[in-house]
């Protein structure tokens, strides 16, 4: 945390080493969050990518008052929903076809670099409604409470916890049923 | 059906490694946008005339025929007269000295990079830490660094308010700054300022015992000067083309009369009107920062028994929570709070530290440390919080709290051996020659720091961040940091202050460094 301030501090005054150590810090857990939201590695990577052209741009300005990590995870996820409904836009199609899409487009790609003990984890996550898929992925994975997630979402801290047990039981089946399929 | 905790451990381990594509495309913007930067900074700033480098191979032929020429002869050289016009330096001091004084004076702003570099007596060297310097004709800036790490640990910001000179400091380590003023200061500079320097070291060559020849320097042919002085010597390097320092080396200054040990001041990376922002130069105190006055502030961190939880984890360690207070009128800066086990027969045993804090008065932060591990015999948690300026607080009894671990070894719980209790009257209770400031130049490791105050109290401040807060009694001193190991303290005959075993075995000699106690940082404690 302090780490991070200093490195803030320093970004502010201009020094552009300190977003090297930022990116090379922080960048590994953006791109697995990015591609749990998206399923979509190549996807992922563009999101990471214009979060650190925002980031870059906003030297002079940036004021850190949280985490760094909590911040750049919300930039990451807000890009992520956009690009998620951009997705949508472009299907024609509901939200469950489209994660249905980018899973088939690019869940074998995450599934292996995921590794294989995570295959059927990353299939199952891009069968979730989008909604879900983030809130199970941004409390469970990158730790933020239920209260930002629904600021984030603009919905009660009701819907976004009813959001998270829906995408936990469902995850929760479709693991017991490829488990099942598998073991007959 | 799969738990759902196994189903939140599987998402836990997701773990993706970015590719080396968007590696190269990050890296990219930002060098883009550093450009761009420094583009729009250099819009502004005076034209440099100074970074064309002359690498003629006859002009180092003839300095490397001179500086033989001297070798060989024996001579203590200062050469009357140039050769020819590329050699400035040959010519008489006064031909050239005045060009670079005047031009000394057209600068605006000059940064340097200092490094302070220890000298063992076996002639090994090994970096101490380093600061960056800016400075312009009437205020100066200090970034001091840690000497392996290129994080700033604390800023100095001096600026003029009328006759005045008011010193902003911002320490990154306890998260505080302070305000300080230094009334009728007319030239801050004096001692301070690069380019002040470079004009003094200009006009030391007149004196130059020794020319060193060329040297390429950060990319520039250098020529050098040697001046033997009664502490040691002084070289300056002058950039060939600009005839300006490029660096200034400070040889086997004594760390301490009569020490020793000897310190290199090395100043390179000299940059004249490097184009930097106003702002360089105005206080920026981050948001967050607490007001801290050394030796004005008074805090009172607090903790009792009371508020001290332990409880046993799943996995049979155990997680310490303890809520601590901050009882003073003023805020206090970030402090350590540092974790024993407790055996009743052998004492504390050192678990975990961590950072705490910062806290306003009157209110309480929360500190809390999982996996604490307890040995056989050991049946209490102990807590004591170390602000980083202790001689400050207000009330230093209630920085210790415990508590007895239920189902552990039923033994009586005493309190552990380190907490030698502070004298109870106001007399001196240590030799008046320990008290103070005292540096132990650690070969092997971080370097340490002791505070011997009059009452007997001593805080020892590790370059690590980690400290120990205990005292003298009867000539001996327990340091938890060493498994508090009893040591015997005697002043020597040279003023040193040796710290042995029962036994006599020498393990630190110790040096004055100042004559009152200071618990500041670990770091250029020559200066």
């Amino acid at each position: 945390m302090l780490e991070d301030k200093l490195l803030i501090f320093k970004f502010n005054r201009g020094n552009r080493d300190c977003l090297r150590i930022i990116y090379e810090k922080y960048k590994d857990d953006l791109v697995t969050l990015a591609a749990a939201l998206l399923t979509n590695v190549g996807a992922a990577e563009d999101v990471v990518h214009d979060v650190f052209v925002s980031f870059i741009e906003s030297a002079e300005t940036f004021r850190l008052t949280g985490s760094l990590k909590g911040y750049l995870a919300t930039c990451v996820a807000n890009r992520a929903r956009n690009k998620n409904k951009a997705n949508r836009r472009q299907a024609g199609s509901g939200l469950e076809d489209a994660s249905s899409v980018a899973t088939n487009s690019g869940g074998s790609e995450s599934g292996a670099i995921f590794g294989e003990e995570m295959r059927r984890l990353s299939r199952a996550l891009g069968q979730l409604p989008y909604e879900q898929r983030e809130v199970l992925i941004l409390h469970a994975y990158s730790g933020m409470t239920f209260r930002s997630i629904a600021k984030q979402q603009n919905v009660s801290i009701n819907t976004a916890q009813g959001r998270y047990r829906y995408a936990m039981d469902k995850l929760r089946s479709m693991l017991d049923g490829e488990v099942k399929k598998w073991n007959r | 059906m799969e738990p759902l905790d196994h189903i939140k451990g599987l998402i836990k381990k997701l773990h993706l490694k970015a590719s080396a594509d968007l590696d190269r495309r990050v890296h990219e913007d930002i060098s883009r946008g550093s450009t761009k930067c420094e583009q729009l900074k250099s819009a502004g700033a005076q034209p440099a005339i100074w970074r064309t480098v002359m690498k003629t191979k006859t002009a180092r032929f003839t300095i490397a025929a001179v500086a033989a020429l001297v070798v060989i002869g024996g001579l203590t050289f200062w050469p009357g007269r140039g050769m020819n016009g590329k050699q400035w330096w040959l010519a008489p001091h006064a031909a050239w000295s005045q060009e670079i004084i005047d031009s000394l004076d057209t600068f605006k702003c000059v940064t340097c990079r200092e490094r302070l570099i220890n000298v063992e007596p076996d002639g090994s060297e090994r970096i101490k830490s380093w600061m960056k310097k800016y400075s312009t004709h009437d205020r100066y800036r200090r970034d001091w660094y840690s000497k392996d790490k290129d994080i700033v640990g604390e800023i100095h910001w001096c600026v003029p308010d009328g006759s005045d000179m008011v010193q902003y400091t911002v320490r990154f380590d306890s998260e505080s700054y302070s305000i300080g003023r230094r009334t009728g200061v007319v030239d801050p500079n004096s001692k301070r300022d690069p380019a002040e320097g470079a004009r003094s070291c200009v006009e030391d060559m007149e004196k130059a015992d020794r020319l060193l020849g060329t040297e390429v320097i950060e990319g520039r042919e250098c020529v050098g000067f040697e001046i033997d002085k009664p502490v040691g010597s002084t070289r300056v390097w002058f950039d060939v083309e600009t005839k300006l320092p490029a660096r200034t080396e400070f040889r086997n200054q004594p760390r301490s009369p009569g020490s020793e040990r000897r310190i290199t001041i090395i100043r390179d990376q000299y940059d004249y009107d490097p184009g930097l922002t106003p702002d360089t130069f105005v206080p920026n105190i981050p948001e967050g920062f607490v007001p801290y006055q050394p030796g004005e502030s008074q805090i009172d961190i607090a903790i009792t028994d009371e508020n001290l939880t332990v409880t046993e984890q799943p996995d049979g360690s155990f997680k310490a929570e303890i809520a601590v207070y901050n009882k003073g009128p003023d805020p206090s800066p970030k402090f350590t709070v540092v974790f024993y086990a407790v055996d009743p027969d052998k004492g504390k045993r050192f678990l975990a530290r961590q950072a705490a804090g910062p806290v306003m008065p009157g209110e309480h932060v929360l500190s809390s440390h999982p996996g604490l591990e307890l040995r056989l015999n050991e049946s209490a948690i102990s807590v004591t919080v170390k602000p980083h300026y202790i001689a400050d607080e207000s009330n230093k009894t209630n920085n210790k709290a415990s508590a007895v671990i239920t189902g552990r070894q039923a033994k009586k719980l005493v309190e552990g051996p380190a907490p030698t209790k502070p004298a109870d009257s106001g007399e001196s209770k240590v030799p008046t020659d320990m008290v103070g400031t005292w540096f132990f130049d650690n070969p092997e490791g971080n370097d340490e720091q002791m505070a011997i105050f009059p009452d007997g109290r001593v805080v020892a401040v590790y370059a690590n961040g980690h400290e120990d807060h205990t005292h003298i009694v009867d000539g001996s001193i327990e340091l938890a940091e060493y498994d508090n190991a009893k040591c015997e303290m005697t002043i020597q005959e040279d003023g040193s202050l040796v710290q042995s075993f029962d036994l006599g075995a020498v393990i630190k000699r110790w040096n004055r460094i100042a004559p009152e106690p200071n618990t500041y940082l670990v770091r250029d404690l020559d200066q």
